[in-house]
């Protein structure tokens, strides 16, 4: 007996074997199973879309606009500058003014 | 409903390119849910699982026929997919016995209530010959090491070497090793069958 043919008597003695009926509910369970996901994806797709959708509509109000940097800083900052300057002016004595 | 069902997933399963129109889901399990079933039932000798598995399966072969490529077979993926969901199985079951919540069983023993056919012509007699069979080439799979496990249960649901090296992602030179080793220790396990 050749290769080949150990082969085909081994594949056969070691096939599994079921009734017509056995196959035919695991093919009924499958097509059903196949059924309900696909079921479920035309739910949950559009639900988790709207969801989303909603998410962004109840988030945007909170979406502060950054504030702007305020006018009066760099005049403050010349303010603090001259008034050290003043304390320097005011520390010197007059006939070096 | 079925006929819906096979409608709807008719175009999202593609064979390969060039190949012609693709088939459909009732087109796919017709041709492969045996094979995938019995290959998964060698792999973890357990009726259960390999309900489950194959199922899954089929459920992911539906659910990712767009990314199918067809750079390989459909076959061929169809396998590799059925493969992966075994060693993800495998890799629970094993965590599940580090965590202690379940006894390790021979698996082999605990489906061969299961493994009995529906009706083996109606006679206890052949019912206790399929199971005696039955436990007999689940026996011999079982205690092959596991990378000769793959190829054998791959080989016994007729894929060719090629085909297997190309689900297990192994070289055609080392599926034939394997091959070969497993054969030898089959061979020798159930001699009195062949």
């Amino acid at each position: 007996m050749n290769g080949d043919e150990k082969d085909k008597r081994l594949f056969s003695l070691m096939a599994v074997r079921r009734g017509e009926a056995f196959w035919a509910g695991r093919r009924a369970a499958i097509i059903s199973a196949v059924a309900e996901k696909g079921q479920a994806r035309r739910v949950v797709l559009p639900a988790l879309g709207l969801a989303a959708a909603l998410l962004l509509v109840l988030l945007a109000p909170w979406r502060r606009p950054e504030p702007e940097q305020p006018a009066v800083s760099a005049a403050f900052l010349e303010n603090i500058d001259m008034l050290d300057d003043m304390d320097v002016l005011e520390a010197l004595p007059e006939e070096l003014l | 409903m079925e006929n819906i069902i096979i409608d709807a997933a008719k175009a999202a399963i593609p064979g390969k390119a060039g190949e012609g129109p693709a088939p459909d889901l009732g087109d796919v399990l017709d041709e492969y849910q045996r094979r995938v079933y019995g290959f998964v039932l060698r792999l973890t000798g357990d009726a259960a699982a390999a309900d489950d598995i194959t199922q899954e399966t089929f459920i992911a072969v539906w659910r990712h026929a767009g990314c199918f490529r067809g750079d390989s077979s459909l076959k061929t993926w169809i396998f590799r997919i059925a493969l992966n969901r075994t060693r993800s199985y495998w890799r629970w079951k094993k965590l599940r016995g580090w965590l202690s919540l379940e006894s390790p069983a021979d698996p082999g023993e605990a489906a061969l209530l299961e493994l009995l056919p529906d009706d083996p012509a109606g006679r206890p007699e052949a019912a206790a010959e399929a199971a005696e069979l039955e436990r007999r080439v689940q026996a011999a799979i079982n205690a092959l090491p596991p990378r000769q496990r793959e190829v054998a249960a791959l080989r016994t649901q007729e894929l060719s070497v090629q085909e297997t090296a190309a689900v297990l992602g192994m070289a055609e030179g080392t599926v034939k090793a394997h091959w070969f080793e497993a054969r030898k220790k089959l061979e020798s396990a159930l001699k009195d069958y062949l």
